[in-house]
């Protein structure tokens, strides 16, 4: 199934930013998303950071990856330029609505 | 037993229209789907289309009765559709098994709309069109059952998708608790659908017997109060939320 656009973008950089290949690279980046009860479909640039910042490097450890900080640096530079328009709002957003 | 059933169905009536117009308003000002189908679900279905359903043969004269009947199954038809398109948009909003799945459930809910119809244009004889009427009824309560189940395990598993993002400071703690409300109002409307489904098998009267009939008059009250916590949460009740949640956050640090 097709990742959010920054979720895509979070893996091209992570394969080219290490050694790790294509699908080692989505599989540590959705172990992430996992462990943050996020899904590649539906996660945001800003949920996304979040996750970078705070789950990531466990990760990174855990797939032989030395020093996640350059690598995690670089992830956030490219969701900055990440373009988010026209992407499907999850049930989260919706639920927040209903409710309010 | 009637009077208990009398008035939990007012209660579920009344509160459904009152969070029907909320959300109908809301998807006015948002121009969101999801709030405009949830908003017809409740008008059409429980706010309109069970009230007339259930008190059409209590009218005076055949003409009338049968119209009511009509109009109140469309009714319960189209909202119940609403539903189970809700349940695909939001919580499936790019799988195609979701779509069949809520076009087939549609699919049964038409069916089962039209059987007791007809049922009921069959013959004057009101028990006679009950027992005509049941294959009918079981498919509409089957097909409503498993909307129920299919949205109460997807509000389970936000729940607990929400409860990791809590963790990290990208979830709000009532949303998160109106997942957890969402699941439970799910369980309770597949339980009473499943036991009054499982009573009109049987050949029992679900409209006197008091196994269905204490089933759907409890479901329907706690589904009213979960409707108020759901969707329009007093300010006590999210301070509360806030709070525990709070509790709990520094309990873990």
């Amino acid at each position: 199934m097709a990742g959010s656009a920054a979720f895509e973008a979070a893996c091209a950089e992570l394969e080219r930013a290490t050694s790790l290949d294509r699908w080692a690279a989505r599989g540590t980046l959705q172990l992430s998303l996992m462990d943050s009860g996020l899904e590649t479909a539906s996660v945001t640039v800003k949920q996304l950071g979040v996750v970078i910042d705070r789950v990531l490097p466990r990760q990174l450890q855990s797939a032989g990856v030395a020093d996640a900080s350059p690598v995690c640096a670089r992830l956030r530079d490219v969701l900055a330029t990440v373009d988010e328009r026209g992407a499907a709002e999850g049930a989260e957003a919706v639920f927040s609505r209903m409710g309010a | 037993m009637g009077g208990l059933s009398l008035l939990c169905l007012i209660l579920y009536t009344a509160t459904s229209l009152v969070v029907s117009v909320r959300l109908i308003a809301r998807s006015r000002r948002s121009h969101g789907v999801p709030e405009l189908l949830m908003g017809l679900t409740y008008l059409l279905a429980p706010g309109l289309g069970y009230p007339l359903a259930v008190l059409a043969p209590a009218l005076p004269g055949r003409e009338l009765m049968l119209t009511a009947l009509v109009i109140g199954e469309m009714l319960i038809v189209l909202g119940c559709s609403c539903f189970l398109l809700f349940n695909a948009k939001v919580f499936r909003p790019t799988a195609a098994w979701a779509t069949i799945a809520a076009s087939v459930g549609i699919a049964a809910l038409v069916v089962g709309g039209i059987g007791v119809v007809r049922a009921n244009m069959s013959t004057a004889d009101f028990a006679l069109a009950g027992e005509r009427a049941r294959g009918a009824m079981s498919l509409l309560l089957f097909t409503l059952g498993l909307g129920y189940a299919w949205t109460g395990i997807e509000g389970a598993r936000y729940h607990r998708m929400l409860r990791r993002r809590l963790a990290l400071g990208l979830a709000e703690p009532i949303v998160a608790n109106r997942f957890l409300l969402w699941a439970l109002a799910g369980l309770v409307s597949t339980t009473w659908n499943t036991i009054t489904c499982y009573y009109l098998l049987t050949g029992a009267n679900v409209m006197t017997h008091p196994v269905p009939l204490l089933a759907t008059s409890l479901g329907g009250f706690v589904s009213a109060v979960l409707q108020v916590l759901i969707f329009m949460p007093p300010a006590w009740y999210a301070r509360r939320v806030g709070r525990e949640r709070s509790a709990r956050a520094l309990a873990t640090a």
